[in-house]
């Protein structure tokens, strides 16, 4: 099996199978053109962040896996992933981190673990009302009482729903 | 946390993985978020504007809902022609860009009965994929038609799916019915409700294709006559298209 090398932002190479193409999107353009030993540079990716992919990539032996819930069902990320390892792979990421591996795999074109990092984000809002996000992200009310009512009776449907919950 | 906010704003796939409701939610949280939220509406005014027949509503609210399903009921399926009716998309889960419209509607309207394990706790279809063209299909789907839209993809047991929400739609004497699913050909369950009800399928579907869809069943909706409508879709069996082509008036059978 071909292997390319991959250089991260910070010049460190890291050697890995040509088939890492079948979940990068970029790495897959790339290597229509790749001339052997070639070096390809990610200068958006982090060496930490490459690290990251790369222990994905090998979990998944290099091929797409089932892409989590969507919508996601519970605010616990191993309600929606099938493969437990993805949940306790997200889960030990800091929120900062996640946000580095969406903008990393975003700039590799790869999906799979770009969903998974997006469906953990997304779990952190779920079922969170409004007031508990606000205080939990720091927010200050931004809306006046009049354009507050005004949200609310733009969906009232929607609001209806909460107040069922 | 500061910074999932802060690329919240670019970030809207995050949005696919949250249902609709909860993403109206969200717009309360700040300015920046409801401004991100509300841009998603390109679609519905491409829409719109592309299809002025397709009358547009903001949103229908669920006593709206269960009395235009009532009404229906009361009707035996008869439209009133001042009433207005919602068009159910009901969708199944896969990669199909389509989302149950106002599902708990439905659902309280016990107009889903059966499909209930569907259904999350708040109404919303739990299985139903949505991101921000499928949001901006969400909006799109509040329109002022009368065709139930019956939506499956080719998971297992789409057939059962289908024939289970047909039934239903029957229940209520519902017969414009449109059955839109995701295969690569006619089967023998498709070729059997082609039968009575008009089928439509393709192999991919994207926002486009649902754009033009919707442009085919306005079609469907206001001639009880048509029966090859061919929007300017990937044509995927070209044999099947020529039979509807033979026989016009019996084939409801349109292929994109």
């Amino acid at each position: 099996m071909s292997e390319i090398t991959l250089v991260s932002k910070e010049g460190t190479k890291i050697q890995i199978s040509s088939q890492f193409s079948n979940l990068s999107g970029f790495i897959h353009n790339i290597l229509q053109d790749y001339q052997q030993n070639e070096d390809i540079s990610l200068a958006s990716v982090s060496f930490i962040n490459l690290q990251m992919i790369l222990e994905y990539a090998v979990h998944h032996n290099f091929q797409v896996p089932q892409p989590p819930r969507c919508p996601i069902t519970s605010p616990n990320i191993a309600d929606n992933v099938s493969d437990p390892w993805d949940a306790e792979f997200v889960n030990r990421l800091n929120e900062d981190q996640i946000i580095d591996l969406v903008t990393a795999t975003n700039f590799l074109d790869m999906k799979s673990l770009m969903d998974l990092c997006l469906a953990k984000i997304a779990c952190m809002f779920k079922y969170k009302d409004i007031e508990t996000l606000r205080k939990e992200y720091g927010i200050t009310e931004e809306f006046t009482a009049e354009i507050e009512e005004k949200l609310k009776s733009d969906f009232p449907w929607a609001m209806e729903a909460e107040s069922n919950d | 946390m500061e910074a999932i906010i802060q690329k919240m704003y670019i970030m809207t796939e995050i949005f696919c993985y949250l249902p609709y409701k909860e993403i109206i939610l969200l717009r309360r949280i700040s300015k920046k978020i409801k401004k991100r939220i509300d841009s998603i509406s390109t679609w519905e005014k491409i829409v719109t504007t592309s299809f002025p027949s397709l009358m547009f509503i903001e949103n229908i609210s669920a006593s709206t809902s269960l009395a235009v399903l009532e009404n229906i009921s009361k009707n035996k399926g008869k439209i009133e022609p001042q009433t207005t009716f919602p068009i159910g998309i009901l969708g199944y889960p896969g990669k199909l860009d389509v989302v149950i419209t106002e599902p708990e509607h439905l659902a309280r309207a016990g107009f889903i009965g059966s499909m209930k394990e569907y259904i999350s706790y708040r109404g919303v279809c739990r299985l139903c994929p949505i991101s921000i063209p499928k949001v901006e299909m969400i909006q799109c789907q509040l329109r002022l038609i009368t065709t139930f839209l019956v939506v499956a993809d080719g998971e297992d047991g789409w057939e059962n799916k289908i024939r289970e929400t047909i039934s239903k739609l029957e229940e209520y004497q519902i017969r414009k019915i449109v059955v839109f699913v995701r295969v690569n050909s006619l089967n023998s369950f498709l070729k059997e409700i082609s039968e009575k009800y008009p089928v439509l399928f393709f192999t991919e579907l994207t926002t486009k294709d649902i754009c033009r869809t919707l442009k085919a069943l306005d079609s469907v909706i206001n001639n009880d006559e048509i029966v090859n409508i061919v929007p300017p879709l990937k044509i995927l069996n070209p044999p099947a298209s020529e039979k509807v082509a033979e026989k016009p008036k019996k084939k409801k059978c349109m292929i994109f």
